[in-house]
């Protein structure tokens, strides 16, 4: 697949998706970055042939890289959204808020596990659908 | 034989998971009643293994709906009681069982079909969502997309559909909700696709897909006919009544 068909596809997602544009998909550059700015790099050139390696695996296949993105994530809903709150009717952890969700994920314990599964789970989806 | 159109229900609330899953829940019992399903709905303290057990052995109902915490080999109801776990679910057999819990897919469920259960649906993974305020899910923008596929089943089995078709309707509306998310620019709305997801991908059935827990619903067509023969039955009446109408008008001078 050419870039520009790569670019193309990636910008179809993004505007039936734009729920799923921002959040961080793959580390390049030492640096999370989402579908929005892997589409930016790619029109403009830049570190091409890392984007595009990143973009068929979105961190699915480096634990660490994984565990970075599912930190991120959870810090920046922390940020936009401190208030809302996460149940679940598994017994450990009846309820807690993003930030302690992001603490779980920095404690790397058992709940912060489950959290960073759900997250590659998405990013599997994403990986799915955006055809990228 | 269990029977029917009978029903009971777990709705523990000793913490706030199970209280608002259970507030939710609420709405299929109500729902179940208006269908003429005799529900028994163990709240609350009542949500215990011996008024469940009680309830399963006394009424025979042929649906079993619970709501509670669990894990792979254990479903609980009020304070994390232990309902049923694996290889002490005897009592779910020749019943269709719907465990709104986590895990209990893993064994619990595969438990109950192979101990005689007709059907089982719950989730093999952790159910887990977001709310804005913790109030019923159904009345929270971000907890309704959740809980609308969970009454989706208990609505379905109400109505008679078979286990199968209840459970792909609830699929079904987990995909309205995800497709619904994802078209959101909402900073919230990666949370809310990533859990309904995560949630949908979890939900599982086995056993007979066939099994059915109530009556068929009556069809429309039933309804139509009855209305159209209380008309023709009232007919009589009400030409002789317009009649009279029409003399009452006609000796006052009044222009009809």
């Amino acid at each position: 697949m050419s870039v520009a068909e790569k670019v193309y596809r990636l910008k179809r997602f993004i505007s039936e998706n734009p729920a799923l544009a921002n959040i961080p998909v793959a580390v390049v550059g030492g640096r999370a970055i989402t579908l929005t700015e892997a589409v930016s790099m790619l029109e403009r050139g830049i570190m091409v042939s890392e984007v595009v390696a990143k973009l068929q695996s979105l961190g699915l296949d480096d634990e660490e890289e994984l565990w970075a993105l599912a930190e991120r994530f959870w810090q920046e809903v922390a940020s936009a959204r401190p208030g809302i709150s996460i149940y679940s009717l598994g017994g450990y952890i009846p309820a807690m808020s993003p930030a302690e969700a992001l603490a779980h994920i920095r404690a790397r314990d058992e709940v912060g596990k489950r959290l960073v599964q759900m997250y590659a789970s998405l990013l599997e989806y994403i990986r799915m659908r955006s055809g990228a | 034989m269990p029977r029917l159109s009978v029903a009971t229900v777990t709705r523990p609330d000793s913490d706030t998971a199970t209280r608002l899953a259970s507030l939710a829940v609420g709405s299929a019992v109500a729902y179940m009643r208006s269908r003429q399903i005799d529900v028994e709905d163990l709240a609350s303290s009542r949500a215990t293994r011996s008024s469940v057990v009680s309830s399963l052995t006394g009424r025979d109902p042929a649906l079993f709906i619970g709501v509670g915490h669990g894990s792979a080999s254990v479903f609980t109801g009020q304070n994390q009681e232990k309902i049923f776990w694996k290889c002490n679910c005897r009592e779910l057999a020749g019943r269709v069982t719907f465990l709104l819990s986590c895990l209990t897919g893993r064994e619990l469920g595969p438990d109950i079909v192979s101990k005689g259960g007709r059907c089982y649906m719950g989730y093999n993974e952790e159910f887990i969502w977001v709310q804005e305020r913790a109030v019923n899910p159904l009345e929270d923008r971000l907890g309704r997309p959740f809980f609308e596929p969970v009454l989706e089943i208990c609505k379905r089995l109400a109505d008679g559909e078979t286990a199968g078709r209840a459970f792909r309707a609830s699929i079904d509306k987990w995909n309205y909700w995800i497709d619904y998310w994802s078209r959101q620019r909402d900073p919230v709305a990666a949370v809310v696709v990533m859990m309904l997801k995560w949630d949908r991908d979890a939900q599982v059935l086995y056993g007979d897909e066939n099994a059915v827990a109530a009556q068929p619903a009556p069809p429309a067509v039933t309804v139509a006919w009855a209305t159209t023969a209380v008309a023709m039955a009232l007919t009589p009446l009400i030409i002789p009544l317009s009649t009279s109408i029409y003399e009452e008008a006609s000796k006052s001078g009044a222009k009809m």
